[in-house]
């Protein structure tokens, strides 16, 4: 007697929500990508009214004895552009960067806490309005690092400064638990095989500026919080009237500001240690060295902060002492230099838009580095202190560091990030504008530092002989911005018109290039196992050896199809592939 | 305190830090013999490491420096102290740097050193590395309390007592720190990058309220002759910043060869576990179905 036995579903699904993809959709958005495109979206905005105020600087600026604006609002757009672009622009947007990219780069679903990567977000966002709010009354006006006696409730008693303040709280607890998602992401969540060896060496950059976040916000957090409560509840912690000290505002400002100068800069250099190796067809020159540099310049990052104090009363020992551990930073930053230029070294190189931006880097940071360690020698510094040689010396190390692998960045990623490609001729369009306008705002600027224009004058007069000088460099700074405004309008365009990318349009050597462009929600079809820096290039090779045929193998790779090739052809090696 | 202070040329030729230099010299020389004739390499970054360990020994310990520190300069003494605490115990572990001692040690030594033996177990101990930090930190604060501080100046044997807990415990740190000892080289242990940064925190414990502070702390300094025209509190504060700057360049080079060697010893360990994976795949596949 047979019986017949009828198929019984093991799981049976109900209701299963669509997944959302209306804007609702982002604002309760947990997923990295999502988070982190968010992040460069709001950077970028940041990004553009910072430079809208340095453009309207520039322009009071031109010419001598100008009106068009007056001595208070100078202020004002001094400190707006400064916190904006620190605070609001370069440290956040590496968080972008990292968000979208450090999952895919280390073969994880997503970072370890995703809720608390929302807050973080959302933190941001209210810092940046909160500080933007001061604009309908009285914006701050003592400067991006609010030196007491002028930030104490006296001299600053408007709203604006307290506006600043709560920018830093709520951006540096931002930051901080940003950091220690990365940290926790990276030390857990790598793919099967990804040892500390083989980790990309942006995510050693991220790594280490998430670590250094750690040590330097509750710094900054501190010190603003006693400047709070001496402008708001007496306490004398900076006031000497009472016994309080203002070098202690410097120490503990400087205590994280320098650090803060390498926490914009480390994931920088992380980028061009991606750009670099793809676009010379070689793999990078001294991985280890370029990883172990990067958390020596960590280290000696917290050792030289009062650099920016040579001319307060300080013992001349204490000066040499800083002026020595200042130019030992040149150091490890010379190792990572000499590095890049031996990847480039004899490599096939491919001229596309990202490594423009990653040379021009290295040209105009070496240049900015340069002047630092003349600015380290402490008798250098006293003689131009607080003058535009200053300026000039952070900004190529700022905006020709930081801004530059931005862009780098951008264009090497935003072909994964939307599945375009940007546009190259306009690409490389924008790079010219942006690098000679740089070298013609901030170039001469070294030239009005030696000359004795001091920082921060909102105006001078035509016997000074600055006028050209100045001129020059507010036509370089409208330069520059037209280059911004090409790299903008390059985004916006190739969002619906750009050339379909692929998932590896590049033939790149990390693991976000074997996902699809964009990559689905889980990331990854299969985590594929590691067993080199260079994953991709494993699998591309594994693949031509199953085939036979290189060429073959490198167009399947950069098909959707490659996913299931790939991982055939790592199953052979691989037990350990995680499968969804 | 009235004689002058003393030239470059004025050495103390004390006979027992002569003869534990030499005793030292000859086992290293030994151990180094023995794993040149078992393997045939040389292990010069290792030698010259010991050899300058020993000569910085001599450097602190018969040089003028140690008169010079004992009643001059108290920036001399730090930087005596900064010598056999921390750079010196850091080149003679390095010179002991994986295989050396593997192929050195005669069997009896590689035995005791064992993790099986008491000596190997105890030096491998998990809980070793917080031992060791808060050895070091008692000698390093220990010392540096200024009637302490005085006294060991004044007083010849407390002052080689002085010298010898503060070599010890920096070889012993050292030895967390640089982890020679035989069969621990493909174990990649990054709490040696913590042990190191925390023993930094402890130094800076001492060097930066000398760098800062407003008044001189150590009463026999502040009452010696002053030599080479320093005055007592740039005496301090050049103690200071010169033991920061030291210990500091002494971090970042040691955090920078420590995490060389952890990256080199996990990608060798993985390197191994991944052949093995292999090796193993291969022979399964090898054999018959039914012998599975």
């Amino acid at each position: 007697m047979s019986t017949y036995l009828a198929p019984v579903p093991q799981i049976a699904t109900h209701q299963v929500k669509r997944e959302p993809h209306d804007w609702t959709s982002w604002i309760a958005t947990t997923d990295h990508k999502r988070i982190g495109v968010l992040y460069l979206v709001t950077c970028m905005v940041f990004f553009l009214v910072g430079g809208v105020e340095a453009l309207l600087m520039r322009s009071q600026l031109a010419v001598p004895d100008n009106t068009l604006i007056n001595a208070e609002h100078y202020n004002q757009l001094v400190t707006m552009h400064g916190t904006t672009m620190i605070f609001l622009f370069v440290v956040p947007v590496w968080a972008g960067f990292a968000n979208y990219l450090v999952p895919l780069m280390i073969g994880a679903r997503d970072m370890a806490f995703p809720r608390l990567n929302a807050l973080s977000y959302w933190l941001f966002v209210a810092g940046g309005v909160v500080f933007y709010s001061s604009v309908f009354w009285n914006p701050p006006d003592a400067g991006w690092f609010s030196y007491t006696p002028l930030s104490n409730g006296t001299y600053s008693p408007t709203a604006g400064q307290d506006t600043w303040i709560y920018l830093i709280h709520l951006t540096g607890l931002a930051s901080m638990l940003g950091a220690i998602n990365i940290v926790v992401t990276i030390a857990t969540m790598r793919a099967p095989g990804m040892g500390w060896g083989r980790i990309p060496l942006f995510c050693w950059g991220v790594l280490t500026q998430a670590i250094m976040l750690i040590v330097a916000i509750p710094v900054i957090a501190g010190a603003v919080t006693m400047l709070l409560t001496d402008r708001h509840f007496h306490t004398c912690y900076f006031d000497p009237r009472c016994g309080g000290s203002p070098l202690l505002w410097q120490h503990l400002f400087w205590f994280f500001g320098h650090p803060e100068v390498y926490i914009m800069i480390l994931p920088g250099f992380g980028v061009i240690s991606e750009v670099l190796p793809v676009f010379a067809r070689k793999p990078i020159f001294g991985y280890k060295a370029i990883a172990a540099s990067t958390v020596g310049i960590a280290f000696l990052s917290v050792l030289v902060w009062a650099h920016h104090m040579f001319t307060a009363p300080i013992p001349l020992v204490v000066l040499a002492f800083f002026m020595i551990s200042s130019m030992a930073i040149a150091v490890p930053t010379g190792v990572k230099v000499i590095n890049w230029v031996a990847t480039l070294w004899r490599g096939s190189i491919i001229f596309k838009t990202p490594l423009y931006f990653a040379c021009g880097f290295l040209v105009l940071f070496t240049l900015g580095g340069l002047s630092g360690v003349m600015l380290a020698i402490f008798p250098i510094d006293w003689q131009v202190h607080g003058s535009y040689f200053i300026v000039a010396h952070f900004h190529f190390v700022l905006v020709a560091g930081a801004v530059s692998a931005v862009m780098a960045a951008l264009y090497y990623w935003f072909p994964k990030m939307s599945g375009r490609m940007l546009s190259e001729p306009l690409g490389k369009l924008s790079f010219w504008f942006q690098f000679v306008g740089f070298l013609a705002t901030f170039g001469i600027q070294h030239s009005l530092g030696l000359s004795g224009m001091p920082r921060r004058i909102y105006t001078y007069s035509a016997n000074t002989g600055w006028g050209t000088d100045n001129l020059i460099s507010t036509v370089g700074a409208f330069i520059l911005a037209t280059g911004v405004l090409l790299t903008v309008a390059n985004v916006v365009r190739s969002l619906k018109h750009g050339v379909i990318a692929g998932p590896d349009p590049w033939k790149a050597n990390t693991l976000e290039w074997f996902s699809t462009s964009p990559p689905p929600a889980h990331n990854f079809d299969v985590i594929p196992k590691v067993v080199s820096v260079e994953p991709l290039r494993d699998i591309r090779e594994q693949i031509a050896r199953r085939t036979g045929d290189r060429e073959s193998s490198a167009r399947s790779t950069a098909s959707r199809s490659a996913v299931s090739v790939a991982a055939g052809a790592r199953a052979d090696a691989s037990e350990g592939a995680e499968h969804v | 305190m009235s004689e002058a202070v003393p030239g470059w040329a004025t050495w103390t030729l004390d006979p027992g830090v002569i003869a534990a230099i030499a005793i030292t010299a000859a086992a290293y020389t030994a151990c180094y013999r023995r794993a040149h004739r078992r393997t045939g390499r040389r292990y010069v970054r290792q030698m010259l490491a010991f050899t300058g360990g020993l000569t910085l020994v001599a450097l602190a310990l018969l040089s003028p420096l140690d008169p010079i520190g004992a009643s001059w300069l108290l920036s001399a003494h730090m930087l005596q102290h900064v010598l056999l605490a921390d750079i010196a115990p850091a080149l003679l572990v390095l010179g002991t740097a994986p295989p050396l001692l593997a192929h050195g040690l005669p069997p009896s030594l590689l035995r005791a050193l064992s993790p099986s033996a008491c000596l190997g177990g105890l030096l491998r101990h998990r809980r070793r590395g917080a031992f060791v930090l808060g050895l070091w930190a008692v000698t390093q604060w220990g010392w540096s309390i200024p009637v302490v501080f005085d006294a060991a100046a004044a007083h010849p044997l407390l002052h080689a007592v002085e010298h010898l807990s503060l070599l010890s415990s920096g070889l012993l740190l050292w030895i967390v720190v640089v982890d020679p000892l035989p069969g621990q080289a493909r174990r990649a242990t990054w709490s040696r990058l913590g042990y190191l940064g925390a023993s930094r925190a402890v130094a800076a414990v001492v060097c930066l309220p000398l760098t800062w502070w407003g008044t001189t702390l150590y009463s026999r300094y502040a009452s010696a002759p002053r030599a080479f025209s320093v005055s007592a509190l740039a005496d301090q504060q050049l103690a200071g910043a010169g033991m920061c700057l030291i210990e500091f360049l002494v971090f970042g080079l040691a955090f920078i060869v420590v995490f060389l060697d952890l990256l080199g010893r996990e990608d060798q360990g993985m390197r191994l576990t991944e052949r093995a994976a292999q090796s193993l795949a291969s022979s399964s596949s090898e054999r018959p179905i039914n012998a599975r």
